[in-house]
């Protein structure tokens, strides 16, 4: 499916907040349909987005007054198109970050009408990486819209189900969920007594700062302006001097907020109660934030008293771009002794 | 009749808070209030000492409160209090976005368009005419219609125990511990199937539902059961003959038998222990009793010690948190009239939401994807 995107230069501060330009064009490019239905399509599949795009940006303005004023013959009450637009946008507003839309127009199969799919819209209300998403608008055979939907499927990581593992060892990763949310608890709650017994005495411990970008002077060497992202810097410590360091930190912060997502548990391969776990920490203080990746490796040989060998930390991005999970520190980088 | 069970679930959860000190959280909404003057109404409840245990922004009324989960309904108007109370637009978009809230005005975000200040939202919590509770499998969206113009105000907010129940893991490890002890109800049995719910297994004896799996199929809530002619009656499985069958049946509540009493070991925050002893029952009731507990259960069987291990867990998927508990049982004590004393190791309030991958696959370097910029 062909898609052309033309982005207007003044409209790219509201494109970094998501919301884009007021008014959408929708193009057919191809299909098996009348030069009445392609005109009804085009037209319709525009008033439809640029409704959304309106109702974001003008105050007070109701998505389901607009409809009203896109498709007077709709009734508002109960038609199914209407209903299937606002059961959408009572999940999340929407908006079309584009303001030019081109694509082939589906045949149905048994003259049931037209399909248009792969519309690029911002899922105003979805996490991060779900908020760019597809829509998929349907018509009848006269080109009106008749049907609203998004293409993308919900993703429940929850639902997989794990095939050849023993109770036991599911049981050891409940463990260290509840485990890695004691930790977490700990540092929100500022508990250097309970953090220096959870780390091993001889742990290996990196831990990294986002440094803050300086202000560049109009003469800076050009190629200084020319290096994106954040710059950091990692240091190696061992247990003393990093709890030394974390009750500094505790001491000039008046509150710490860590969060912990994207959780993924490793066993190791040879040795059953090692344990690697894989976060994306959220760290944020009073008067620090960033975003990283943590590895730790977990000895569990007392599972009611479980130590923390290992304890990595990389920045989220690197060199302007996101780091992926490979490219985290896991199991295979350390020797177990 | 459900509506009573919901009132009277609503006392029984009010009256288990209203024994807890005041959380970290209502110090701080307590602090914030008198900081700074709000003239939105509120609601606001004490336990019998006088302790804080609820402080929000008024938004339900109370015909909604007693069919939404108290815990939800608490928390959405603490949350929104919160949002209120925050000293600068600056102060109140970190403190949102660290927390995954998003709030929109109509449709417009906030901190954006017509909706750069907090201040436009104000006349809808002021006057509350309508409230929608929406839910999907990691948010709930609150619609708050209100003002002269009945303009909708949405909430966003992660379905996360922490942020909703307004309590860290410490606090609610060490509430549940409280109201575990102290409750009073019993878990009743599961009511029986029906022939056409029940499946053959590989023994011709056993029959078993089927229900959901958690993660792995010997972790779940099938109940195992007998079928005796004439008359094809259903009796679910307790013998010594069937000891995993019996354990997951014990778990699962398709069987209570009386006087059957546990030793409970409470695993709480930093490592620490809270003990007790109760009827089984009970445990059993008090741990469901709270939201919609989904229980799954498996069981370990040791022959040569003549030890069987039963593992429960509850999962909570309105706040996505789970509870475990881990029980041994002697087989000699299946199918008896004098139960023992079973001992259980008991993980409470351990988060989901954030789980990626419980099962990683381990992939040496070496093997490991290429990047691809």
């Amino acid at each position: 499916m062909k898609r052309i995107v033309t982005l207007l230069l003044f409209l790219i501060p509201l494109t970094m907040m998501g919301l884009k330009a007021q008014s959408v064009k929708v193009k057919v490019l191809g299909g098996q349909m009348s030069a009445t239905a392609k005109e009804n399509i085009e037209q319709e599949a525009s008033s439809l987005l640029t409704s959304f795009n309106e109702s974001i940006l003008e105050d007070g303005k109701k998505l389901k007054d607009k409809l009203k004023i896109s498709f007077p013959d709709k009734d508002p009450n109960n038609k199914a198109l209407i209903k299937s637009i606002m059961d959408l946008w009572e999940q999340s507003p929407i908006n079309c970050s584009v303001d030019q839309v081109e694509g082939i127009v589906l045949t149905l199969f048994g003259n049931r009408g037209f399909q248009m799919r792969d519309i690029p819209v911002n899922v105003l209300d979805a996490d991060m990486n779900n908020s760019f998403q597809d829509m998929v608008l349907s018509f009848d055979n006269e080109g009106h819209l008749t049907e609203v939907n998004m293409q993308l499927e919900k993703h429940n990581y929850n639902n997989v189900i794990v095939n050849g593992v023993k109770e036991e060892d599911l049981v050891r990763r409940q463990m260290i969920l509840d485990f890695i949310e004691v930790f977490r608890t700990a540092y929100n709650r500022k508990d250097i007594g309970y953090l220096k017994q959870v780390y091993s005495d001889d742990a290996l411990i990196i831990t990294g700062t986002v440094l803050k970008k300086k202000e560049r002077a109009k003469d800076d060497n050009l190629m200084l302006k020319g290096l994106g992202g954040q710059q950091y810097q990692l240091v190696v410590q061992n247990k003393k001097e990093y709890i030394a360091k974390l009750q500094k930190i505790f001491g000039r912060n008046s509150y710490i907020n860590i969060k912990f997502e994207e959780v993924s548990v490793i066993q190791h391969p040879t040795r059953d109660k090692i344990y690697g776990v894989t976060l994306k920490q959220y760290w944020n203080t009073s008067t620090y934030s960033d975003i990283g990746w943590l590895f730790l490796m977990i000895n569990f040989e007392d599972p009611m008293n479980p130590s923390i060998e290992v304890r990595t930390w990389q920045p989220n991005e690197y060199e302007g771009r996101e780091i992926t999970r490979d490219e985290v520190f896991n199991l295979d980088y350390f020797t177990v002794k | 009749m459900r509506l009573i069970l919901v009132i009277i679930l609503s006392m029984m959860t009010l009256f288990g808070s209203t024994v807890a000190e005041e959380t970290v959280e209502m110090q701080r909404l307590r602090e914030a209030r008198q900081k700074l003057a709000t003239d939105l109404p509120l609601h606001e409840d004490h336990d019998a000492s006088g302790e804080l245990t609820h402080l929000g922004v008024a938004v339900f009324s109370p015909e909604i409160q007693q069919v939404l989960n108290p815990f939800l309904w608490r928390g959405v108007e603490r949350i929104l209090l919160r949002i209120v109370l925050q000293a600068s637009e600056a102060e109140r978009g970190k403190w949102m976005k660290e927390n995954g809230i998003r709030l929109f005005l109509e449709a417009c975000p906030y901190g954006s368009g017509p909706f750069k200040s907090f201040g436009k939202a104000i006349p809808i919590l002021k006057n509350v005419t309508g409230v929608k509770v929406l839910e999907d499998y990691n948010r709930y969206r609150i619609l708050i219609t209100g003002g002269s113009e009945e303009t909708t105000l949405r909430l966003s907010i992660p379905k996360e125990r922490e942020l909703i129940y307004g309590t860290d893991k410490k606090e609610e490890d060490e509430r549940q511990s409280k109201r575990l002890q102290s409750y009073q109800g019993r878990a009743q049995v599961n009511l029986l199937p029906s022939l056409d719910q029940i499946y053959a297994t590989n023994n011709s004896e056993v029959w078993h539902t089927i229900g959901d799996v958690f993660y792995i199929d010997s972790l779940c809530a099938d109940g195992y059961y007998t079928v005796k002619e004439p008359g094809e009656i259903i009796s679910p499985i307790w013998s010594p003959k069937y000891p995993k069958e019996s354990v997951k049946n014990l778990m699962l509540g398709n069987v209570m038998p009386e006087g059957l009493t546990v030793d409970v070991m409470h695993r709480q925050y930093g490592g620490r222990y809270e003990t007790w002893t109760c009827d089984w029952a009970t445990l059993i009731g008090g741990l469901k009793d709270e939201g919609v507990m989904e229980p799954f259960a498996a069981a370990q069987y040791m022959p040569e010690k003549g030890l069987l291990t039963g593992i429960l867990v509850l999962r909570n998927t309105s706040f996505s948190f789970t509870h475990m508990l881990l029980v041994s049982i002697p087989v000699s004590q299946l199918g008896t009239d004098n139960p023992a004393r079973l001992t259980a190791l008991l993980y409470t309030n351990t988060p989901q939401h954030n789980v990626y991958s419980l099962f990683e696959e381990y992939l040496p370097k070496r093997e490991q994807k290429p990047n691809n910029k």
